[in-house]
């Protein structure tokens, strides 16, 4: 268990403790008394003028037998289904099957072909969308059919056949994607090269990818003269990943909420702030309705920030890149931004370029009326727009449109490269109908998952509506692959295979083959394929760990190394050497499971997540140190387990040291009965730094945090100091002796003084306000949760004045009459003036 | 799900009124919890109840799949809550939050009573998207693959969302505790 659980427990045991009174109107005798009065409707006008209902005559006169009063209530609906002429040809037509029940399959030809082809126009994006909102505009006797066939009613049930280990599945996979864990990380490229397990057959050449850590971006500016220091921990070594922590060697960038903060960090007794940077300034004159920064990188002088916003009376979602010139580390200066159209999914920076995913799907609308909704396609919003510096967005052009799946046509997934050696030059752009979930990516090609569950038919009981299709928990995988050859993104192939695949790392691309391990949801069994540059399986390996889930994946060259778990954790380790017949090598089965797996070189295998018995998972956090140098016999020759503890298992958060130790987060916890139930409390907040010794598992030092809610999740070093970065209330590094484990320096970051502003407010975030808001003018005060600004302390100021109308409100002209004092925090206070 | 229920939703679904409301209310707390903490006022809460029930009885001849009984009312609930949102997207409704007897003025037996508003005040001032999704999952129950079938997102938009909001109550809460 970790503290997400814990924060989860607290919030539904407060929640459901509330004492709520049911209101006398929504007592059961009350809702009878309402629902008798408005008697049902039997609408069944389609507007598509399909009509999927048989029997409706005689399901009608089965409501006029049952019900009292219905034949009074259809003549005061005025919509009586024989009043329909499509309704009278329909209930005469025989029991028909909805018209497009076909399931989700491999792309055939056609769909492939549109894939490739340049044929794509707006027009025809426009008519399946238009297609699209037609189905899903339906009145409510026509819910299923129509939902289904847009392929809602294919999410709508996917989830009902989940697996036995839910629960156990869900917390892991929100572990994976925390989005406030992180961290730093750098694995020698000698202990990257020596990876390769002393297998029985040679490793094959070009490691051309898949090696964790790597001296990635940035290194080259790095002086001669600067100690060794951590990096971002990624997948593929050359292929930097964003994340909320980067270092310099000499500084580290931090990123909360919306503020990018710079610290001096080494030397460690000179450690200081040098400076709060408010990432909303670049476009201070613009009106966002959120606002929030994801991660970022480090590209020699540029610090480049993934931001995510909405602007106002838009309601679309769009993911914005600002870069800023960090040559005076004091001084970042804004450079350039850039922006698409859609959520953030991921990003990399690769061969120079920021590679840039997002999933566009704010382009309908669905207005609801008493009878049903009606769903409108807007045009306007439908092709996804790229925003180059301050210009207004522009579409992405035909010639770049491909479609993926033209039978559910409610996302486009878009891609985007950015040079970021030369960011004058134009930018790279595709979009695919089809919105992808996760990516893979080397310097050469770039690879976006998307999954999709089949339907399936049920038959009902009830005569009247003979047939249903459902989603069913089948789930595949379509594949989208695209190269990055000349600078421009390019699209190259589609595929699919069946499951689903966990993450990042459940994907690789080796000699021209990519490969993916796949969960299956509804036998509960997994598989890993072996696909072409053409992206057709030509190999398949199933059915191993039957009833349990893939808790992680790690390529490595020729092998594959997969952690299933239901309560003990085996770890496969498959050969790939031939494509065409990849073949489990060896298992080994140990209790708890592992939820990153980090090859560490010499045939071993670092695995990090958590211990348990043979009854399942215990609450300890487990180091495992597997010798995978036999493949045929893997064995775990060592562990450290922690009781009541919890590592973070974001890779991110896991740095290598150039030694060849290890640095993680940690934290121990046990729990208080302060508030009359059991509250979780840290015990140990900090820093593991361990070592392998011939094939031991060597506990260095334990980096302890002691402040309150000091949890780091991210750690780093600079030559002999380790850092533990919390990211609580502002961020706070800790500096400690690597030798002897000595707290050298602790920063705690300042608070920004303006957020963000949305339509109408402006949310501001200052830490004195009594003394910088005392007139008493016409503003009144109205209380406001801390959740406008949760990331900060202070005081949030609003304005309703329309921004047009008064861009900048004076802070003089904004008075505090009163504030009720038992709902702010001690620091916090609000603010709105009436125009 | 028994058979007492499968019978009342047959006859639920021939148009059987009192049925409906005996479906109705062995959920109705929860309904009524789940509106009261999205919309965050009472009025709006029991408003968008009483749609959302008439809405599902005009509609419950169409359930095909009547194990999801439950989840078919919350999605319906859901659609009501969100529109009402959007509704009343102009008007503030903070205040509501401390103006609310049900929120604010009764005391619980067994919670510190201060950490029970401060829960409270966290969860309304989430964005309501976010919002909706975790009251779905701390109120209804329901996981993250339940949740995006049900308001057709993705699960891994829904599980990050929960994670992003769990991460802010976490903070908001310890600030809280922090400072009182």
């Amino acid at each position: 268990m970790d503290n997400k659980n814990d924060i989860f427990k607290e919030v539904q045991d407060a929640v459901l403790a509330d004492p709520v009174t049911l209101p006398d109107s929504l007592q059961e005798e009350n809702i009878k008394k309402m629902l008798d009065e408005a008697a049902p409707l039997r609408v069944v006008k389609n507007k598509s003028g399909k009509r999927r209902f048989a029997a409706l005559v005689a399901c009608a006169a089965v409501f006029c037998l049952c019900v009292g009063g219905f034949v009074a209530a259809q003549n005061r609906s005025g919509e009586i289904l024989t009043d329909s002429p499509t309704a009278v040809h329909d209930t005469q037509a025989p029991a028909q099957t909805p018209d497009k029940q076909q399931p989700e399959t491999a792309p055939s030809a056609d769909e492939q072909a549109d894939f490739l082809s340049a044929a794509v126009t707006y027009d025809k994006i426009l008519s399946l969308a238009s297609s699209f909102a037609e189905k899903n505009s339906y009145e409510y006797k026509d819910v299923y059919y129509a939902a289904d066939e847009g392929g809602g009613l294919r999410e709508f049930f996917n989830g009902f056949f989940t697996s036995k280990n839910d629960a156990a599945q869900e917390v892991i996979m929100e572990d994976a994607e925390a989005a406030f864990g992180t961290s730093s990380s750098v694995m020698t490229t000698a202990a990257a090269m020596e990876m390769a397990p002393a297998a029985p057959r040679p490793e094959s050449d070009s490691a051309d990818n898949t090696v964790a850590g790597g001296m990635a971006n940035g290194a080259a500016t790095d002086s001669a003269a600067k100690p060794d220091y951590g990096k971002t921990n990624v997948q593929v070594e050359g292929v930097d990943e964003a994340d909320i922590l980067k270092n310099d060697g000499e500084n580290l960038y931090l990123l909360k909420g919306n503020t990018l903060h710079v610290i001096r960090a080494y030397p460690a007794d000179a450690m200081e702030e040098l400076a709060v940077v408010v990432l909303k300034e670049p476009f201070d004159d613009e009106i966002i309705s959120y606002f929030y920064a994801n991660e970022m990188f480090l590209y020699n002088n540029y610090v480049c920030v993934i931001l995510s916003c909405s602007y106002a009376e838009e309601y679309t979602s769009r993911t914005m890149a600002l870069v800023y010139d960090i040559s005076d580390p004091a001084n970042p200066v804004f450079v350039q931004r850039f922006a698409q159209d859609g959520s953030y999914i991921s990003s990399r920076i690769a061969d120079g370029r920021l590679v840039l995913v997002t999933s566009h799907r704010d382009f309908y609308t669905y207005n609801y009326t008493e009878n049903g909704q009606e769903c409108v396609v807007l045009e306007d919003r439908l092709i996804p727009k790229v925003y180059e510096g301050e210009s207004d967005g522009v579409s992405v052009a035909e010639p770049d449109l491909s479609i993926a799946d033209d039978s559910n046509p409610t996302a486009f997934t878009v891609v985007s490269l950015l040079n970021m050696d030369d960011l004058n030059q134009p930018v790279s752009s595709e979009a695919v109908l089809g919105g992808g979930t996760e990516i893979f990516c080397t310097n050469k090609n770039l690879f976006i998952s998307r999954v999709c569950y089949k339907t399936r038919e049920y038959k009902s009981d009830d005569a009247a509506d003979s047939l249903m299709i459902a989603a069913s928990s089948e789930a595949e995988t379509q594949i989208f692959s695209f190269s990055f050859a000349g600078g421009e993104v390019t699209r190259l192939a589609t595929g699919t295979v069946p499951g689903r695949p966990l993450n990042q790392f459940s994907m690789d691309e080796h000699n021209g083959y990519f490969r993916i391990a796949v969960h299956f949801d509804g036998e509960n069994d997994n598989g890993l394929y072996v696909l072409d540059e053409n992206l057709s399986v030509v190999g398949e390996c199933e059915h191993y760990g039957a009833d349990e889930q893939i808790q992680s994946v790690r390529f490595m060259g020729d092998w594959a190394y997969v952690v299933t778990f239901r309560q003990t954790d085996p770890l496969f380790v498959m050969d790939l050497s031939d494509p065409a017949k990849p073949v489990i090598a060896g298992e080994v089965k140990l209790p708890g499971f592992s939820a990153y797996l980090h090859p560490i070189g010499n045939g071993l295998l670092l695995g990090l997540g958590y211990g348990g018995t043979e009854d399942g998972l215990d609450g300890s956090a487990k180091i495992s140190l597997f010798d995978v140098s036999d493949p045929m016999h893997p064995v775990e020759a060592d562990a450290i387990v922690h009781e009541n503890a919890s590592l973070t298992t974001e890779h991110k958060a896991f740095c290598t040291v150039s030694d060849g130790s290890f640095l993680i987060p940690m934290y121990t916890y046990g729990t208080v009965n302060d508030y009359g139930y059991d509250v979780w409390v840290q015990e140990f907040g900090g820093v593991l730094h361990f070592a392998v010794e011939d094939k031991k598992l060597v506990i260095r030092n334990e980096f302890t945090c002691t402040e309150l809610y000091s949890n780091p999740n991210r750690t780093t070093y600079i030559g002999e100091v380790a850092y533990a970065v919390s990211n609580y209330h502002n961020p706070s590094v800790y500096a400690f002796d690597m030798t002897d484990g000595t707290l050298l320096g602790t920063v705690h970051t300042s608070e920004p003084t303006y957020v963000y502003e949305t339509s109408g407010w402006k949310h501001y975030v200052e830490t004195e306000a009594e003394t910088k808001y005392t007139d008493s003018g016409e503003g009144i005060v109205v209380m406001t949760s801390p959740a406008y600004a949760p990331d900060y302390q202070g005081v949030v100021v609003m304005t309703t004045a329309a921004p047009a109308e008064v861009p900048d409100v004076p802070k003089t002209e904004i008075a505090i009459e009163a504030v009720s004092p038992a709902y702010i925090p001690q620091t916090e206070t609000a603010v709105r003036t009436t125009e | 799900m028994d058979n007492s229920e499968l019978k009342l939703i047959h006859a639920a679904k021939n148009g059987d009124s009192g049925a409906f409301a005996a479906l109705y209310a062995q959920y109705a707390e929860q309904l009524y919890r789940f509106a009261l903490y999205y919309m965050r006022n009472p009025a709006d809460a029991e408003d968008a109840v009483q749609d959302a029930v008439l809405q599902a009885f005009r509609s419950v001849s169409s359930l095909r799949k009547e194990d999801s009984f439950r989840s078919w009312l919350f999605k319906i609930l859901c659609n009501v809550c969100k529109k009402k949102l959007t509704e009343n997207k102009n008007i503030i409704t903070d205040e509501s939050v401390q103006d609310n007897p049900d929120l604010c003025n009764q005391e619980s037996p067994g919670l510190d009573h201060a950490v029970r508003l401060t829960v409270r005040e966290a969860v309304a001032a989430l964005p309501p998207e976010d919002r909706q999704i975790v009251l779905l999952s701390v109120v209804a129950g329901y996981t993250s693959a339940e949740i995006a079938a049900m308001l057709g997102l993705n699960a891994a938009t829904v599980r990050s969302t929960k994670s992003r909001s769990l991460a802010r109550l976490r903070t908001m809460l310890s600030e809280e505790c922090k400072n009182g």
